[in-house]
């Protein structure tokens, strides 16, 4: 899995103008798990669009966003010219392969590749990216990307 | 998806290992596979070749994710797997980096030899795995279009494909079966059912799925075997020479007939109905035994009592309306992901598929590894993927 960061909501919006029709694609697996994606944060973000002006049109909750057949079922209107990706940097490379001519809006910065324990709700970051490796071994708890007071997952990274 | 690329040769591996050593081969059925490094088919490909060079593999385990140190522990401590495990000397871990890490903390006792160097994230397409979001030590650069992993592999100085790809194990064991009159060759005690498939002879099957045990539930399978007593389940018995089978004849097909319709009479399928979009996939292996069979209606009483969709889980929806209780999904929990998630609950008539205590599935300790979904044959169990509109937001389901 990957751990990703919400990019802030203003970064977002310098990308968007409000003559453009919005569809929303998010990822169901890491982003949720990461808590910057996700059914409800979805509807969150859609729904602050919304509210400021701009046209967001629909969304879709896929699994998952970087296999190319689950982005498949991602079936735009003949409307839309921009598509938000709430999923990571191979998430959002991927909508961008599969829709070339529009605009691909990304709303995330990856940060490693987790390790994960359901049972306890957390996950642990065993490989950082450059950017980020301050955070290597650091743990999370799933869904909201809380960071966890003391070790949960025992494991050496 | 984690993208990863091997990071030993086959001598490298060998020379980890012992031939004195008792081998447990494991391997994650999630991104290394999509990588082609890991899986069923690659494990059982590594486990004859190392056979053949003479090392002892007792055992290969196959689990659905191994980045989850939970699922490793509960892996080791069932008690169908515990004594091949804690018999082992050695661990070799067909996973990503994150995944071997998790064995190697669940298996400190033993040595454990993993087999890829993560290099970062990606995707997938019909073309292969792409590396998009690489670590900055392969010196490559974030790209939309992605790194193939050949690429990856040759700038690395990795290997590109799983161990081993040109050598063509020799077939152990083969001997002369009969399937239908025509002469075939199968291995000494391989499953009946893949042997007869293998050779080109179609056997329908629900409850059966290569990979997981065969519980010979569903009854589809039912074969004809010279001096068995009675009809067997294909999927439950072994080749041995000089087998004579019949696979198709009248009288099967009317049983299986029956007995599909048994299964069609326990709920409302509707399959010449049930999601367009899955008829033109085929992805419901049901409604295309209904097909097979050119089932129009059933010639039983249908009950058409509705039970509740479950759709507490965030990534699965349950819909035990479509369940043929063949129970694929009970045995991917507990032996692809080692959670005994899910059973059985109730009885006779009113058996349904349980997650937990029979509680909303979001509440049963589910890890949602997607095991379960992935072995349903119905539209039971389908990955919750959804497209929303209107003012109101409202969900509307896709299927894959």
């Amino acid at each position: 899995m990957v751990l990703t960061e919400s990019l802030p909501y203003e970064a977002i919006t310098e990308q968007l103008s409000k003559d453009d029709t919005i569809s929303i694609v998010s990822c169901n697996n890491c982003v949720r798990v990461a808590g910057t994606g996700g059914e409800v944060k979805m509807k969150e973000l859609a729904s602050r669009l919304r509210e400021e002006g701009y046209r967001v049109e629909d969304g879709f909750l896929i699994t998952k966003a970087c296999p190319q057949p689950y982005m498949g079922a991602v079936k735009l209107g003949p409307r839309v010219d921009t598509v938000v990706v709430l999923a990571c940097y191979a998430g959002w490379s991927n909508a961008k392969r599969r829709f070339p001519g529009l605009k691909v809006v990304a709303t995330t910065e990856d940060i490693g590749l987790l390790i994960t324990d359901t049972e306890k709700g957390v996950v642990k970051v065993a490989k950082a990216f450059d950017k980020y490796k301050d955070r290597l071994g650091k743990e999370f708890e799933i869904g909201t990307g809380k960071p966890m007071p003391s070790e949960q997952i025992q494991v050496e990274v | 998806m984690i993208i990863s690329v091997r990071s030993l040769s086959y001598d490298d591996l060998k020379g980890a290992l012992s031939k004195e050593d008792r081998v447990v081969l494991w391997s994650c059925d999630s991104c290394i596979k999509a990588c082609g490094l890991g899986g069923a088919e690659k494990m059982s490909h590594l486990r004859k070749i190392l056979d053949e060079d003479g090392y002892n593999v007792t055992a290969t385990e196959l689990i659905s994710v191994s980045c989850h140190p939970g699922l490793i522990q509960e892996r080791r401590l069932n008690e169908d797997k515990r004594d091949a495990l804690e018999d082992a000397t050695a661990v070799v871990v067909l996973a990503c980096e994150d995944g071997y890490r998790c064995v190697k903390s669940v298996f400190d006792d033993k040595t454990v030899v993993g087999t890829a160097e993560t290099v970062g994230a990606g995707g997938m397409t019909k073309n292969g795995a792409l590396l998009t979001t690489p670590f900055a030590s392969t010196g490559l650069q974030n790209k939309p279009e992605g790194h193939t992993l050949k690429e990856v592999a040759e700038k690395l100085g990795l290997y590109p494909t799983f161990f081993e790809p040109d050598r063509k194990p020799q077939p152990r064991d083969q001997v002369e079966i009969t399937v239908d009159g025509k002469k075939c060759t199968a291995e000494e005690g391989e499953n009946l059912l893949d042997a007869c498939e293998k050779n080109g002879f179609k056997i329908p099957h629900l409850c059966y799925r290569k990979g997981l045990s065969a519980p010979g539930a569903c009854r589809l399978c039912l074969v004809k075997i010279e001096g068995a007593r009675g009809l067997v389940p294909a999927c439950r018995e072994a080749v041995s020479a000089g087998m004579e089978v019949i696979t198709d004849d009248e009288e099967l097909r009317y049983l299986r007939r029956a007995n599909l319709e048994f299964l069609l009479s326990a709920h409302e399928h509707n399959c010449l109905l049930c999601g367009e979009t899955r008829i033109a996939r085929g992805t419901c292996e049901l409604q295309t035994l209904v097909r097979d069979f050119g089932i129009e209606e059933v010639s039983y009483p249908v009950n058409k009592e509705t039970l509740p969709i479950d759709d507490s889980h965030p990534v699965i929806v349950k819909d035990p309306n479509k369940c043929v209780l063949c129970g694929r999904c009970v045995r991917a929990c507990s032996e692809l992901a080692g959670k005994h998630n899910l059973g059985f609950g109730q009885r006779g008539k009113e058996t349904v598929i349980a997650a937990g205590l029979n509680q909303p599935w979001d509440e049963s300790a589910c890890a949602g590894c997607l095991a379960c979904v992935v072995a349903c044959p119905t539209g039971a169990l389908t990955e919750k993927i959804l497209h929303f509109e209107g003012k109101d937001w409202k969900p509307k389901k896709i299927y894959l």
